[in-house]
């Protein structure tokens, strides 16, 4: 059996992985595509912690679930975001959005 | 039938279990390195292929944790769904590959201090508090149907207040998305 250990090892990479490419990308759906890893990598330690102290219960994955939907409701405004900012400026770059007028 | 594999593998004397450990950590890596292609690819649509991959191998990793619901709806909604528009978002956004424009702003020293630092804290604070796993408590597929009496159950009232989230994000996509002068945008 895999301990928890290596679960948590595992999210905490992702994590990192992640708050890397927020913090580098440019292109916006380069950060958008670096917050799902962060997602991601929280669920894991959900479930692996729900797995880990309470077998029987399935909280963990039930909150889980919670993250994966709100995870797509925000991948859908933010994307419908971005395409909505290309239409007036015709350019996605974190640093030519300087301005919020359109 | 894969839970039966991975019950099989468990039951097993340690080559079985050796196994099923060498696939976990296959899995492990193929989510690492598709979360690294994910950010740091140059092309932008090769990072959501990246980004697919680590979200399959995430999915392997719940098969691990007993959690085969959660695995199917991770493969259903997250790269089904969120990877498909994030797809279509950037076809209709980028010149893929024409495209002179770089990718990163220019910082990957002071990112990569700050994931480090990120990843060595929350690494650390959630080794701090690990336990030796219990033992499994084997449902099979009664495992959904106790999913759903959590969610109608003593989960009601966020599971209601998440359809509210959704609708309102489905309407706000819709306005946001929507051209401001329908009659031009049938023009072009």
């Amino acid at each position: 059996m895999i301990p928890l250990s290596h679960y948590t090892v595992l999210s905490g990479l992702l994590f990192a992985i992640g708050v890397y490419g927020v913090l580098v990308r440019r292109n916006t759906i380069g950060v958008l595509i670096a917050i799902e890893l962060i997602l991601n990598a929280a669920n894991i330690n959900f479930v692996a912690f729900s797995r880990s102290m309470a077998p029987g219960e399935l909280t963990g994955q039930v909150v889980a679930l919670f993250v994966i939907a709100l995870a797509a409701a925000a991948a859908a405004v933010g994307l419908v975001l971005v395409m909505a900012i290309y239409r007036h400026t015709q350019a996605i770059a974190t640093d030519k959005l300087g301005s919020m007028k359109g | 039938m894969i839970n039966g594999i991975l019950e099989a593998l468990q039951s097993c004397q340690l080559p079985g279990e050796a196994i099923g450990q060498t696939i976990f950590y296959l899995i492990a890596g193929l989510v690492v390195a598709g979360a690294l292609l994910a950010v740091s690819l140059k092309n932008i649509f090769h990072s959501a292929l990246g980004l697919a991959m680590a979200l399959v191998s995430v999915a392997g990793v719940y098969l691990y944790l007993e959690a085969e619901f959660l695995a199917a709806i991770q493969v259903l909604v997250y790269v089904g769904a969120v990877v498909t528009l994030m797809v279509f978002a950037i076809m209709l956004t980028t010149d893929i590959g024409r495209s002179r424009e770089s990718s990163w702003n220019g910082q990957p020293l002071p990112a990569a201090l700050a994931a480090i630092v990120a990843g060595v804290l929350v690494i650390g604070a959630t080794l701090q508090v690990a336990r030796p796993m219990q033992a499994a408590v084997t449902r099979g597929l009664g495992e959904t149907a106790a999913i759903g009496k959590l969610m109608l159950g003593p989960y009601a009232i966020p599971f209601e207040a998440l359809s509210v989230v959704l609708l309102a994000a489905l309407i706000g996509a819709v306005v946001i998305g929507a051209p401001r002068n329908p009659r031009s945008a049938v023009k072009r």
